[in-house]
């Protein structure tokens, strides 16, 4: 057991590994009423193709698998694991992302008898020819659900245009196609692959006693033998972005856009978290609320409240994200490359940097009342090498020149362009 | 059952002019939050003014005239937040104002961030940029622009419209049928002159409630409190009460296209029951039962059973006494999921409900509202929610009362959820789309 103490944002983590290789994290909450625990898996809807331990040959699954497979853990031998946990009082679900599936309830009671069917139903599949093909229907509604979603489509339709050939260009659920090729025996290859527990986190947020979620995990966990690496294959991505622009039309009311800029560093760990927080503090400088940029393009009708900027850095993808509404975005494109190759010019400022600095520090203290939050950073990040809260140590020790650096590598291409526009009636 | 000793304890501090002023204390949060909220009947004359002046005041304050410049002061303070919005909770349209700043042994140095922030978020709400008296004219202008696109956008969240579409047709007529913010005609129409006296009036004459939430002394407190005194207030009035009740003659069906690959099928019933009431504890039983989560019967039927949607759920409004089961699905699917639907409700009617489903509806509540204490937005909305509904429960009696919920309730209760609505939003054609046919 092994404790990690943030004095400075009053958290702390209590880490234990179990003889299989997985390892389970304690974050308490003290006084909350809730505990939220989350069972996990590196493995996302970017890992179609790998090279299982063992195998020689490469297999190839279809598109939206990952996402198959989370919905088909509910199902146990002796009916739905959902049902088990609404007897409990608890509120059971899972995600999947590009890198990650994640199995997780929240409870106010009854934690040990909750915590012991989330261990118990994640390492138990059961899947059946009918009742793979009966979730096909479900899935297909899923999948249309995202197509008339705007913001869906205008994010996949930006990671067209940066990426020609990732797979996080795909969407997580596939196609109603791709999951129609989804059988019994790939998806239990892919959850023998991917589903070993040495490849897998368990994560409880609450007023919990750690003895006791450590007691549970080694008694709840089967020691498999560890098989050895899972070889992950991407195609190789040129550092460019595949096209400019990318346009479709919706039944949306205002335009729609999102610009974006392919991160080709492949940090992780440390690096990467830190290369994350530069990489918003540079976003909030250039076109954040306190900005010129962004206060004139506001005042201009150019944007409105919905603009958002992001950073989403991953092992083997990565890129800077902003956009929201915008009757001509051409324009803010054409606005905000001005701003980028001003700072190029002439540098970032250091009492914007200090100033924004600070604001973010703040802001992520403040996440840190949510649980769900908690978990939802501590998770990916973890996968990628990197504790969570040493933000905490990025906020106190980044330096100006830590991230003109991360600026100039990084905004070294023109964004490009995700645009929706309204249907023409 | 009980959990009393993570209990997040709220009280009322004050009162005095039509301003109720209540803590919500707790020290497990790393923040603070400042809430205020004014309440004003949904009358299509003044919805979309006061719809209109929480933006136009975010824009700036005398201290800080610019966005530019409080969003600079803003991240000073340790990244605070001020924002406001507009919310509907029955008949009542709610202008909220809220501020959110980490407690102070996160800062360093000796800010005293509450006074800051407290100071600040009061000054937004009461000392706007004036221009000859007037708001300015161009943030009025601007911020009229946005009105409108955020009310045209509505239609972008093809779910959340529908649902919405839906209690708009059922409420036709009804001031439930207004937006909380209003409509493009209503936004269109708004001059500079009735903006400002629309501000003036809601501000003086709208029962006012604010929240202090968070790890705050009694000194801090008081302090903030005495900012209110100098607001100008001729306020006696107590909050709208929402027409409940209603007869329905006729089933509407109402169907409306658009360029969508997914149906959205909502049915809308009248529970006649008000918020306040005994019978509101059952009612939300069986909402749980019907479609309050995975055990619930339209879960386990349209999705589990016949895999006809992804989502699928009820919801009650409460303040209105509506129930509104939605989900979306294959157009070509509708009768049957609409018969699917009904046939739940009919099951529940004739008392087929296992003890397993009271249970599990039971839970579910219960881990939700005591999960919200986890929450400082989430305390502030239940506690808001318990003023309008005239109810004196305090989260442990609200449960108390839940779980002595007996099925013969829930049953006695089906019997008054009568039909008024089907809303389903269509394709253009009115046909499924090719599978897969969209996809790119």
């Amino acid at each position: 057991m092994k404790i990690f103490d943030y004095e400075r944002i009053q958290e702390k983590i209590i880490m234990h590994e179990h003889k299989s290789g997985l390892k389970a994290f304690v974050i308490p909450k003290k006084g909350y009423n809730k505990v939220y625990a989350t069972f996990a898996t590196d493995y996302g809807s970017i890992d179609n193709t790998f090279i299982s331990p063992g195998d020689k040959e490469q297999t190839r699954v279809p598109d939206g698998i990952a996402h198959f497979l989370e919905h088909k853990l509910f199902e146990q031998e002796d009916g739905s694991v959902m049902d088990k946990f609404s007897k409990l009082g608890s509120v059971p679900n899972a995600y999947t992302s590009f890198t990650q599936t994640v199995y997780l309830f929240s409870c106010t009671g009854v934690f040990e008898e909750n915590f012991k069917l989330l261990l118990n139903y994640v390492q138990h599949p059961y899947l059946t020819d009918e009742n793979v093909e009966k979730e096909k229907g479900i899935i297909a509604q899923e999948i249309k659900m995202y197509q008339d979603n705007a913001d869906w489509r205008v994010f996949f339709n930006l990671l067209g245009a940066l990426y020609e050939k990732h797979p996080t260009k795909i969407d997580i659920a596939g196609t109603v196609e791709s999951i129609s090729q989804i059988d019994k025996a790939a998806l239990s290859k892919c959850y023998d692959t991917f589903y070993h527990p040495s490849n897998m986190i368990v994560v409880v947020v609450g007023d919990v006693n750690d003895e006791a979620v450590f007691k549970m995990i080694d008694e709840g966990i089967t020691a498999k033998e560890n098989p050895g690496e899972i070889k992950r294959i991407y195609p190789d991505e040129p550092n460019t972005h595949f096209k400019e622009k990318v346009e479709k039309n919706l039944a949306v009311a205002i335009p729609q856009f999102l610009m974006g800029v392919k991160d080709n560093s492949a940090v992780s760990g440390y690096e990467l978290l830190k290369r994350k927080v530069s990489l918003e503090i540079i976003l909030s400088i250039l076109m954040g609320r306190s900005s010129l940029l962004y206060n004139q393009l506001y005042d201009e009708g150019l944007i409105n409240q919905s603009f958002s900027t992001e950073a989403i850095l991953e092992k083997s993808f990565g890129y800077t994200v902003w956009g929201g509404q915008s009757n001509d975005p051409a324009q803010v494109a054409g606005r905000i490359q001005e701003a980028i190759e001003k700072i190029h010019r002439e540098g970032l400022d250091q009492k914007n940097f200090d100033r924004i600095r600070k604001a973010h520090e703040g802001r992520f203290i403040r996440g840190l009342n949510s649980p769900e939050n908690i978990s939802h950073s501590f998770i990916p990040l973890y996968f990628k090498g990197v504790n969570f809260f040493e933000q905490t140590k990025v906020y106190k020790e980044l330096t100006i020149q830590d991230v003109q650096k991360v600026f100039s590598e990084h905004f070294s291409m023109t964004p490009a362009l995700s645009v929706i526009w309204p249907m023409k009636m | 059952m009980r959990n009393s000793k993570n209990r997040v304890a709220v009280s009322k501090l004050h009162e005095k002019n039509g301003i109720s002023f209540y803590a919500v204390q707790s020290d497990k949060f790393k923040t603070i939050q400042l809430d205020i909220f004014l309440i004003h009947p949904l009358q299509k004359e003044a919805v979309s003014e006061n719809a209109l002046f929480p933006y136009v005041l975010r824009r700036g304050c005398s201290r800080y005239a610019t966005q530019l410049e409080l969003a600079l002061r803003l991240e000073e303070l340790y990244g605070a937040g001020i924002s406001a919005a507009v919310h509907k909770k029955g008949e009542n349209q709610i202008i909220h104002l809220n501020s959110g700043f980490v407690a102070d042994q996160f800062t360093s140095g000796n800010t005293n961030l509450f006074d800051e922030a407290g100071s600040l978020l009061l000054e937004v709400l009461t000392r706007p940029v004036l221009e000859e008296g007037l708001f300015r004219r161009d943030y009025f202008d601007q911020e009229k622009t946005n009105l409108i696109q955020r009310i045209q956008s509505r239609v972008n969240d093809k779910m959340h419209y529908a649902l919405r579409r839906c209690l708009e047709e059922m409420c036709a007529g009804e001031p439930y049928a207004i937006y909380e913010d209003g409509d493009e005609e209503g936004a269109g129409t708004i001059t500079l002159e009735g903006l400002m006296a629309r501000y003036r009036k809601t501000l003086a004459e709208s029962p006012m409630v604010v929240f202090i939430s968070g790890n705050v002394n009694d000194k801090d407190t008081g302090r903030f409190i005495d900012k209110f005194s100098g607001l100008e207030r001729d306020c006696n009035k107590s909050f709208y009460k929402s027409q409940v009740t209603k007869d329905v003659a006729k089933v509407r069906r109402i169907e409306e296209p658009m360029d969508v690959s997914q149906g959205q099928l909502c049915l809308g019933f009248r529970t006649q029951v008000e918020a306040g009431s005994p019978d509101y504890f059952p009612l939300a039983i069986y909402n749980s039962i019907l479609g309050g989560g995975v055990q619930s019967k339209l879960f386990q039927n349209v999705r589990e059973k016949e895999s006809l949607a992804y989502y699928i759920f009820s919801r009650l409004e409460k303040f209105k006494g509506l129930l509104v089961a939605c989900g979306g699905i294959d157009i070509k699917n509708k009768e049957k999921a609409e018969k699917i639907i009904l046939e739940q409700m009919e099951a529940i009617r004739h008392g087929n409900i296992s003890d397993l489903e009271i249970e599990a509806a039971k839970k579910s509540i219960e881990t939700g509202t005591k999960s919200m204490q986890d929450s400082q937005g989430g305390m502030i909305d239940f506690y808001l929610s318990q003023l309008l509904a005239g109810d004196d429960d305090d989260i442990e009696s609200f449960l108390d009362k839940l779980m002595k919920v007996e099925k013969e309730d829930v049953v006695r209760i089906s019997e008054k959820i009568t039909p008024d609505t089907v809303y389903f939003l269509t394709s253009l054609s009115g046909e499924s789309t090719g599978e897969g046919s969209r996809n790119e």
